[in-house]
């Protein structure tokens, strides 16, 4: 577990956490936990998902049909409900990820080259 | 898409919570810490598990849809707390709706549902302009248009007729219809059984075909499929059923059946067997036209405009009319009674609007008392959308209720409306609620909701939290502006409320004054029924003069009857025979002089119906068949022909009959309406020009009804297979040819009471309040001294002057309006002083009777008690 403080880490943009659950998804299913930690560790302990802010987002992704929920039994053989992406979640995944590009490359753009890449 | 998915139980999500704790806690143990603390950290990790079940439990309900179920149950908590409030409010709902109801269903089915036929639109009805008026087609010309106008797919000509059905029974008499086979195609309409007629021509004097309705096949053959092919006795011929209309088809009128004609036309009704197809100058048949796709009425017009002019140079010798006019046929069947449902719609509309007005001055009335509720409300954290939500939704409970109780009331009204409303103007199958009714009432009270919960709506939104919490605690509720709003209301409603008396007094005048026109014969102690006289048996002239000697000496003869006539045509029966006429000496004018009222009668027919002779005599038993032709007139006529000389003596040819003297001059009768005047008559004796449809009028010595079954079996003993039928008095007769102003005048003055009594109950519920509002003051003004005269004085002043403006308004606005039923009227003005003078009077009565009442209270309060409550 990282010992990194919480307040050095980077908050969320709205709106990224869905498309963070969806890419995390896209390896096979996971429960929310799993979801939190993987996103942790592939952003190297950069990004912290608040839980407050994770379950309120696999809710509405639900909803939206974006992913699906079951129950099942974790590694540990841990009952846990594990979501799963749908049909319907890749194309929003393709969807949001060329978007998320589009707009770091117009940012980027805007704020003009890192300092030290010249 | 939330609302409709499978919804998680929260204890679901709950139990996630707690894996995903488990895990974490399992992961810190794998790390190193201990049992207990790994358990304490992911919880602390987790953080606030009570306010993530919270935001689960935001996300996953519909609020409004719980906020709605809130509402409605305070709604109903009030309900139950003032149930006279919603009583009061729901009953007046149920009134202002019921009766909109009831007259949009009324409007709907004479105005706004279509024809039964497809494409209705491009139906019209032709005819020939005539001397101001619209008259039927003769059967050349018919023919020519047929064969000539393009802008037709079809036209098709029908006569109405009734036939005597024979069956198994009794003799039945159908009314029905005499059509060209391609009628039904034409109108477009499949038969249900069967076919319909051959669109060849039957041959003269073979078999008929006819075609059946719906109700006359399940009346008379118990609907059996059979009955095709069979063969049936019409009007003593043979005659073979081919077919079976569907039950919405029952054209023109309430038709029970349709028979072939026998020509290229249909055959004229004196002179069955005759080919009437060259005939340039009888007309007795209706035409309608289908317009080919894309044709509009206009063009159509236009093209029949042509050929019209090129017809009237062809036949110059000819009578001809003043051009041909086509009409809609939607507006040729309901025409004449647009403007009077239109008048009701707009009378019903005024109503529905004083309704509005009224719950809604009993929602402010108790909305200022409400105030405080909503002041504490509303400090409590209650926004203004949620509190103007909570009083919609109120209103629109207390709408919905009224509605359904409106919608049972219309059901009972439109009952009786059934039996007030003439046959011509209900669609087949009676008024019915049916589920646009049901839609238009849901419509109409929501939009009452919107009417009445508007003002307490605007209450809310400038209400003054402050202010109203302190004014509820010294008691003295409701602005100068809410007063003022209320005010204004009961002015409205009493201007609408005088309106509608106003015009509901202009129509009883009207009837009133139409019921006392000379009619020219005494209705009392008269028993009337019709006969037809099917044209199979009684062939000839002499069977039928037989037929009506017998059948008169036979109830001539019964006890009780002081004297037996027949007639064509019963008095008050608009529309008979009209003939061109000559007279001697003067010169002809082509086509005939004028056609005038033409009536077969028996000599003792002015006797029987108290008709005053003015000069010469009458026909007597010696006017027999064979007997010189002689002419009786009437009053008009006389004036007419002769007005600065003696009529009698001079000498008349009709049509083929022989030059006739003038042998006497009678009174005249309401022939066509009670409502137009006279026109020229002449009578000729029955014996001499003895007609198949004939009335009988029989005066008696008691009660006429009783007479009715033995004058049928009277007939019966001459004829056994003749159906008797229109059984009625003579005060029936005068009934049923004013039954349209009846209905209306009926209608409009129910509608003026509603409205006065509304009217007054508003007055008296702002009066009331009124006093209530300023008890504290009125308890200051007695203790200091004032008189209880006076006080009282000061309230029943202010209510009436309340009631003085809106009757200023309503007669101010009434003088121009009543212009528009000025159609509707007849021997009144339209600003008739009586009429507008009774409606004050009415007014006045209402307005003191509301607001005495409160004013006596206020006079009678006790001014120690109120001071020490207060």
């Amino acid at each position: 577990m990282s010992t990194r403080d919480a307040k050095d880490r980077l908050a969320l943009l709205q709106g990224t956490l869905d498309l963070l659950i969806l890419r995390t998804l896209l390896f096979g299913r996971q429960h929310g936990q799993g979801i939190a930690r993987a996103i942790q560790e592939s952003s190297r302990d950069e990004l912290l998902v608040e839980h407050g802010a994770l379950y309120p987002a696999l809710q509405r992704l639900e909803a939206q049909g974006a992913i699906s929920a079951e129950w099942g039994t974790s590694e540990n053989n841990r009952k846990a409900r594990f979501y799963r992406l749908t049909q319907k979640g890749r194309k929003l995944l393709v969807h949001e990820t060329s978007r998320w590009r589009r707009l770091a490359v117009a940012i980027g753009n805007v704020l003009g080259q890192e300092p030290g890449e010249v | 898409m939330i609302f409709f998915a499978k919804r998680r139980k929260q204890a679901d999500f709950a139990s996630e919570i707690e894996s995903h704790i488990a895990i974490e806690a399992e992961w810190l143990r794998e790390e190193g810490l201990n049992a207990s603390d790994a358990q304490t950290a992911a919880r602390l990790k987790f953080g606030n598990i009570l306010q993530t079940k919270e935001r689960f439990y935001e996300s996953q309900r519909i609020l409004w849809l719980e906020d709605l179920q809130k509402d409605v149950r305070y709604a109903l908590r009030l309900v139950r707390q003032s149930p006279l409030f919603a009583i009061t409010i729901v009953l007046t709902l149920a009134l202002g709706i019921g009766a909109t109801a009831a007259i949009f269903s009324v409007t709907d089915a004479a105005l706004i549902k279509p024809l039964p036929f497809p494409d209705a639109q491009r139906l019209a009805s032709l005819y020939e302009r005539w001397q101001g008026d619209l008259d039927s087609l003769a059967p050349a010309y018919y023919l020519d248009y047929r064969s000539e106008a393009k802008s037709f797919e079809d036209l098709t000509a029908y006569r109405h007729d009734s036939f005597n059905l024979g069956g198994e029974n009794r003799p039945e008499r159908v009314l029905g219809a005499v059509v060209t086979p391609n009628f039904f195609a034409a109108l477009a309409v499949p038969p249900q059984l069967g076919r319909t007629l051959d669109p060849v021509q039957d041959k003269p004097g073979g078999t008929r075909t006819v075609v059946l309705s719906y109700s006359l096949w399940k009346r008379c053959y118990a609907a059996s499929a059979d009955v095709i092919g069979r063969s049936v006795s019409v009007d003593g011929e043979p005659a073979i059923i081919v077919g079976v209309m569907p039950a919405s088809f029952t054209f023109p009128d309430n038709a029970g059946m349709w028979a072939a004609a026998r020509f290229q036309v249909p055959e004229h009704p004196l002179r069955p067997l005759m080919d009437p197809s060259m005939s340039r100058s009888s007309h007795y048949f209706d035409i309608i036209g289908r317009l080919k796709r894309g044709v509009t009425i206009h063009q159509a017009q236009a093209e029949v405009d042509v050929i019209a002019r090129r017809l009237s140079k062809q036949h110059e010798d000819e009578e001809l009319g003043d051009g041909l006019q086509l009409v809609s046929l939607r507006d040729d069947l309901v025409g004449n009674t647009r403007p009077a449902i239109l008048i009701l719609l707009g009378a019903v509309g005024v109503l529905f609007l004083i309704t509005c007005a009224n719950v809604t001055n009993i929602e402010l009335a108790r909305g200022a008392t409400r105030q405080k509720e909503i002041a504490i409300r509303s400090s409590l954290g209650a926004g203004r959308l949620r509190l103007l939500r909570y009083l919609i939704a109120e209103s629109l409970l207390l709408s919905l209720a009224g509605a359904a109780l409106g919608l049972v009331g219309a059901h009972y009204a439109l009952r009786s409306l059934d039996a007030l409303l003439p046959p011509d103007v209900l669609p087949p199958g009676g008024l019915t609620i049916d589920f646009r009714l049901i839609a238009f009432a849901t419509g109409i009270s929501v939009l009452s909701t919107i009417l009445i919960g508007l003002f307490p709506a605007i209450q809310v939104a400038n209400l003054d939290l402050n202010s109203t919490l302190k004014e509820g605690s010294r008691a003295v509720t409701g602005g100068a502006r809410v007063n003022r709003s209320r005010k204004i209301l009961v002015v409205t409603q009493v201007a609408l409320a005088a309106i509608l008396l106003i015009g509901a007094g202009l129509l009883i005048r009207s009837f009133d004054r139409l019921l006392s026109v000379p009619r020219g014969f005494s209705p009392d102690h008269v028993l009337s029924l019709q006969l037809s006289l099917p044209l199979a048996e009684y062939r000839t002239p002499t069977d039928r003069n037989r037929f009506a000697t017998e059948v008169l000496d036979g109830i001539r003869s019964l006890p009780g009857v002081r004297s037996v006539a027949l007639t064509s045509r019963l008095p008050l029966n608009p529309g008979g025979s009209q003939r061109g006429i000559q007279i001697k000496g003067r010169p002809s004018v082509p086509g005939g002089d004028v056609s005038r009222s033409y009536l077969v009668i028996s000599p003792d027919y002015f006797r029987t119906l108290h008709i005053p002779v003015l000069e010469g005599r009458v026909f007597t038993d010696r006017d027999t068949a064979n007997a010189p032709g002689a002419v009786v007139i009437n009053q008009a006529m006389a004036r007419h022909f002769w007005p600065r000389e003696d009529a009698i003596g001079k000498y008349i040819k009709v049509d083929r009959l022989d030059w006739s003297p003038v042998i006497g001059v009678v009174a005249d009768v309401a022939q066509q309406g009670l409502d137009k005047a006279p026109r020229p008559t002449m009578y000729v004796p029955y014996a001499q020009d003895p007609w198949p449809a004939l009335a009988l009028v029989i005066r008696t010595a008691g009660d006429p009804k009783h007479m009715a079954s033995a004058a049928i079996t009277a007939i019966h003993q001459v004829d056994k297979d003749e159906p008797v039928y229109n059984l009625r008095t003579m005060h029936q007769v005068i009934a049923s040819s004013v039954q349209v102003r009846h209905f209306r005048t009926v209608l409009l003055s129910l509608f003026a009471v509603f409205a006065l009594t509304l009217a007054a109950v508003g007055t008296y519920g702002v009066m009331a309040y009124t006093v209530e509002q300023r008890r504290h003051e009125m308890g200051i003004r007695l203790a200091l001294g004032a008189q209880p005269n006076k006080i009282r004085l000061l309230f029943f002043g202010e209510g009436l002057r309340l009631v003085a403006y809106g009757i200023a308004a309503g007669l101010l606005a009434s003088s121009v309006l009543t212009r528009f039923i000025s159609g509707m009227l007849y021997g009144v003005q339209p600003n008739d002083p009586l009429s507008f003078l009774a409606a004050l009077v009415l007014l006045v009565i209402a307005a003191f009777l509301a607001s005495f009442i409160p004013a006596r209270r206020a006079m009678k309060l006790d001014p120690a008690n109120i001071l020490r409550t207060q």
